[in-house]
């Protein structure tokens, strides 16, 4: 199973280039065209109703909208649900107070989007051959995906630490026997090795999942970042700098897509700089006359498209 | 008789030991633990921290740890206290 991940500024077209690489691949192979934006437009580009449930909307195509609210909560739930197992009975924590806080706090929509493209990975592991990603606007679209890599080297860090403590506690039971620990009437068993420690098996989980979407992210053969752009300088630069943090990542990059062209003297230039600094071909697709919303327009829009361009091969 | 309290003096003696050559150990250890708990729950006190998607997963299983550095807040003012405490006998 492969991935494209359709990047770009708020506006630039983004989610008509990812319907319309969608339905070229469909053609040929099971595909899902998935949006993680959460100021959705895939169902409103597409002509149709779409849900966090993926609904088949033409011969070989499936599409789906994440509802990220949902997502966020449902995150936020089960960690409530694991607190209160361990530490419901300690009210001195306030953990709805403490829950309500993180909620707010930066970085919660990220986890939460990476949570939800994991899950989509998984699911359509083996029933689709192609997933579009149509994404948030670039800067959350960095953070999400900057975040395996950088959950990785906490994890690691964690780990070490985490061993540092097993084995001092393990050096102390030796002389002193088992150690227990009491904390308002409830005990718990000090673990000293790896197998039995909770935070261990945890971090031993997390990373390896993460460890798995940061090989698929970085892997040729199974993904390519398609980027658009509108012909002008402020998208250029923004799609620059996109461009310099997805090479910090080893993040594969297909050719550029240059949406909303009119022919203008000043386009081409930006073009030509494009190309050059980006050292890659630019795909042009013109403005439209009529707006295209629908799925004879996003055919219309593919037909400019060569999705060999983006397909990831090793 | 005096077998026997000779013997318990002896046994006095080994737990003495013991005591004290973990001593240094369990304060580095508690020294530790404080800093793992800070780390995962230092975004909010503004230091550098882990993902608080990690935070969270691992929070359910560090009672002791917290417990730990709840005892060192409520001590920062008398480390000195707890350092010199390891010289005494």
């Amino acid at each position: 199973m492969k991935t494209i991940f359709v990047i770009g500024k708020g506006g630039v077209g983004k989610t008509t280039c990812a319907a319309a690489a969608a339905l070229l691949s469909s053609r040929k192979q099971r595909t899902l065209v998935v949006s993680l934006d959460p100021a959705h437009n895939l169902g409103d580009v597409l002509g149709v109703p779409l849900s966090g449930r993926a609904q088949e909307v033409a011969a070989g195509l499936w599409a789906g909208e994440v509802d990220m609210e949902a997502a966020i909560s449902s995150y936020l739930e089960e960690s409530a649900r694991k607190l209160k197992d361990m530490y419901g009975y300690l009210k001195a924590l306030n953990i709805e107070g403490y829950l309500d806080t993180i909620r707010l706090s930066p970085g919660i929509e990220e986890y939460a989007t990476l949570e939800a493209v994991e899950e989509i990975l998984a699911e359509g592991d083996e029933r689709y051959e192609l997933i579009v990603f149509d994404t948030p606007p670039t800067g959350l679209t960095l953070r999400v995906l900057a975040l395996p890599k950088v959950s990785l080297l906490w994890g690691d860090r964690l780990m070490r630490l985490r061993r540092e403590i097993l084995n001092k506690r393990a050096a102390v039971e030796k002389i002193h026997g088992e150690r227990r620990f009491v904390l308002d009437g409830k005990e718990f068993s000090l673990s000293t090795t790896e197998e039995k420690d909770g935070v261990m098996q945890e971090l031993l989980r997390y990373t390896e999942r993460v460890r798995r979407v940061n090989e698929l992210q970085t892997d040729p053969a199974r993904t390519t970042v398609m980027p658009v752009m509108n012909p002008d300088r402020l998208s250029l630069f923004e799609t620059a700098r996109a461009f310099a943090t997805l090479e910090k990542l080893n993040m594969p990059v297909g050719a550029l897509v240059v949406n909303k062209c009119t022919g203008k003297k000043e386009e081409a230039e930006v073009i030509a700089r494009a190309e050059a600094e980006l050292q890659r071909p630019a795909r042009k697709i013109p403005l439209l006359e009529v707006e295209p919303v629908g799925m004879d327009a996003v055919e219309q829009v593919s037909s400019c498209l060569d999705l060999e361009e983006w397909l990831p091969h090793g | 008789m005096r077998l026997q309290s000779f013997w318990g003096v002896l046994k006095g003696f080994g737990s003495g030991l013991r005591y004290q050559s973990t001593e240094y150990l369990e304060y580095e250890l508690r020294e530790i633990e404080n800093i793992f708990s800070l780390l995962l729950v230092g975004s909010f006190i503004g230091i550098p921290s882990p993902p608080s998607n990690i935070s969270i997963r691992v929070l359910p299983y560090l009672a002791r740890e917290m417990y730990v550095m709840g005892r060192k807040a409520g001590e920062m003012d008398d480390i000195s206290g707890e350092v010199f405490g390891l010289f005494i006998d």
